[in-house]
């Protein structure tokens, strides 16, 4: 039942939000009615996993450890988005730049994008799966193109295609999976997939694993099939950026590990690692020159986004205990980065502008958020006592062991970075503001739900849960059992 | 060879000729009318299959898909193009020559030994589907026009269910069903962006849109 509440929710949520007319307090309360009711749903499933290992609605939907952590971050990062959009609207609103209608369709997509991705997680089903991380695409390409400027539907255009046939691939893919186990007729699921691993044939397996890799690897953005992604996260709404970074990043690589556990039992697990090592690397040492030499914080956060995937990748890649430093990872890194998008959307909103140039003297403009902006600038480049350094030290530790030339070019992408965002945060935290900022903390509905995250993260970062590490290890196990 | 064989070989062929066809096309009207045919082509794979194994749910499956993709997804394509009066443009960034020459390479790269652990006992069935689904990603990034973008997607799509279907991959009628309204729905959007670029840019050629590098 849990389940059903958790998935019945959102639409309930886009059905009555479809049916308001000019009330915008009621669309406000129905979108924080059901992110509420997601966020008590998906917190009682994670309890029942953890007393029970797994929980199950039927054969079509299943959470069990992986599932619940990645459900966890989705939810958590869905509820705080969706409460900051409130604020946001309503200050865009304020500037005249979008009327009732604009605001309705901003609260049923965003809860049909919060479905797709709950679907994505918990189905047993790869076909399911993908036709939800597609439909992922669908509900946001509108939130791309939300205010209608020339470079906004430009940018969704090439959201649209790129992903489009990124996903293409990914069912090409898929299907080459499917098509070669005697068992799988009918309703596939995973552990279906997974019981008929042995009978596949290794190159055609290999083949559908690159697929996979390179059309859910586009969705999450890892290079070189990254080009939508700079331009779809400086057009786009924050709040619903904050998701696409927190969320749905980790809804496509989950994707992409649910195939790498079969590949590893149909060939050796080295040939799934070589190429998380490949693209992670490339990701990473990439994505840190143009960091460095970024003059839009929204593409510089994006870029950031393209980095922190390509160290989830080399986690993975890495094996023992990089696996373990990599899930950490995907769970920190939501968390810091969608806290991170949604300040920008309050720095966004005081400025007007996604130039580092004309956001200055942000500590005696808005000092709450900039305190909540520097606390996730450290949580993101990976600074103690946040989490993000301890798994990116698991990882480079697990790094060191096997693969010391790539490990070493990581540090030193890493060190670029760091560089780079704090010779571009310096200036926007200090200096004189431009005078035709007004100084003045956001309203509070912008404001508050960050701190929340950022009480999350920080209490993430010095305290896990034994229960919440008991997931992480099982998760772990998954991806190492093999090794 | 039993006759159905040769009939779902012949379908195949014809598929492989649409995107051939398709990636040649001067105009975008022959484009939505080959997408058309190569729509029906996969029609009548699922219609023989629901002939030789008599069931209700591929029948199912098989009329929502004529639905969709010969009648609906065409009609879209057909009338945004009157609307708009753009059935002329479909520019390639390579000339004829240069895409055959290209499609060659395709066809020969599809029956390489790289996919030789496919369709073993009929290798030319590589070309017909593996080429088909090389060409059908080339065509998509060929094409200036936005349309053409989209019926490049499209076709990939078409070729990749037509692989599916001689790997003899089964899945259930409501899959089937979901992924084609996946398809009716990405239509539906991508034709809504087209009216929004012709809107903001006055045209439906992508070397247009250049908003993103100011």
């Amino acid at each position: 039942m849990l389940l059903l509440l958790l998935l019945i929710s959102p639409i309930v949520a886009v059905s009555l939000s479809y049916l308001v007319k000019k009330q915008k307090t009621l669309l406000e309360n129905i979108a924080i009615s059901s992110v509420g009711i997601q966020l008590i749903a998906a917190i009682s499933i994670i309890v029942s996993v953890i007393n029970e290992g797994a929980y199950t609605l039927n054969n079509a939907f299943s959470v069990s450890s992986f599932e619940a952590l990645i459900l966890l971050v989705t939810t958590i990062v869905g509820t705080v988005a969706m409460l900051h959009s409130v604020g946001y609207l309503r200050g865009e609103q304020a500037k005249k730049m979008i009327d009732f209608k604009r605001i309705k369709e901003c609260y049923i997509l965003l809860n049909l994008f919060l479905f797709c991705m709950y679907v994505a997680i918990t189905t047993t089903n790869p076909i399911v799966m993908w036709i939800a991380i597609e439909a992922t695409t669908l509900s946001t390409v509108f939130l791309i193109s939300f205010f209608n400027r020339k470079a906004d539907v430009e940018a969704a255009w090439k959201y649209l295609i790129i992903n489009s046939i990124g996903l293409l691939l990914g069912l090409l893919g898929i299907i080459l999976f499917l098509s070669q186990g005697s068992l799988l007729t009918g309703w596939a699921s995973w552990d279906s997939l997974t019981a008929s691993a042995n009978a596949m044939n290794p190159l055609i397996s290999k083949f559908a694993f690159i697929f996979i890799l390179i059309g859910f690897g586009t969705k999450m953005g890892l290079i070189p099939m990254h080009t939508w992604k700079p331009d779809a996260y400086n057009k786009a709404p924050l709040p619903v950026v904050a998701l696409l970074s927190g969320a749905l990043l980790n809804v496509a690589f989950f994707a992409i590990l649910r195939f790498k556990i079969i590949i590893d039992s149909v060939v050796s697990y080295t040939f799934s690692q070589n190429l998380f090592i490949f693209f992670g690397i490339l990701s990473i040492a990439l994505s840190a020159l143009i960091i460095y030499t970024q003059h839009n914080y929204k593409r510089l956060l994006a870029y950031s986004s393209i980095e922190h995937a390509g160290i989830i990748m080399l986690g993975f890649g890495f094996g023992g205990i990089g696996v373990i430093g990599a899930i950490l990872h995907m769970i920190y890194h939501a968390f810091a980065k969608s806290l991170l998008f949604l300040v920008s959307s309050n720095i966004a909103l005081k400025y007007s502008s996604s130039k580092i140039s004309d956001v200055t003297g942000m500590l005696t403009v808005m000092p709450r958020a900039t305190i909540l902006f520097i606390i996730g600038l450290l949580a993101v480049v990976g600074m103690p006592p946040f989490g993000t350094f301890f798994s990116e030290f698991y990882i480079l530790l697990a790094g060191f062991k096997s693969n010391f030339i790539i490990s070493l070019i990581a540090i030193i992408s890493l060190a670029i970075v760091l560089t780079g965002f704090f010779i571009h945060s310096f200036s926007m935290i200090f200096g004189t503001p431009p005078t035709s900022v007004r100084a003045g903390e956001s309203k509070s509905w912008t404001l508050i739900p960050i701190v929340f995250l950022a009480i999350i993260l920080i209490v993430f970062s010095i305290f896990i849960p034994t229960q919440l590490m008991q997931l992480i290890t099982t998760s772990a196990e998954l991806f190492t059992k093999n090794l | 060879m039993d006759i159905l064989f040769q009939i779902e070989f012949i379908i195949a062929l014809v598929t492989f000729l649409s995107i051939v066809s398709m990636n040649v096309a001067k105009k975008n009207t022959t484009l939505v009318h080959t997408y058309l045919i190569q729509s029906l082509m996969l029609v009548s794979l699922l219609s023989l299959e629901t002939y030789s194994e008599m069931s209700l749910e591929i029948g199912i499956v098989t009329l929502v898909m004529f639905v969709i993709k010969v009648i609906i997804v065409p009609q879209v394509l057909l009338r945004i193009l009157k609307q708009h009066k753009a059935s002329v443009s479909a520019s390639t960034y390579l000339n004829v020559p240069m895409t055959l020459g290209s499609l060659i390479l395709l066809c020969v790269f599809a029956q390489s030994y790289v996919f030789s652990e496919f369709f073993t006992t009929t290798p030319i069935l590589r070309i017909f589907l593996i080429g088909s689904m090389l060409m059908s990603f080339f065509l998509t990034i060929n094409r200036k026009g936005a349309i053409s973008q989209i019926i490049g997607i499209l076709s990939l799509e078409n070729c990749i269910f037509a692989f599916g279907f001689f790997l003899h991959l089964k899945q259930a009628a409501a899959l089937e069903i979901g992924m084609i309204f996946d398809v009716f729905f990405w239509i539906i959007i991508s034709t809504i962006f087209v009216r929004m670029l012709i809107k903001h840019f006055g045209s439906i050629d992508v070397t247009q849109l250049r908003e993103l590098k100011k």
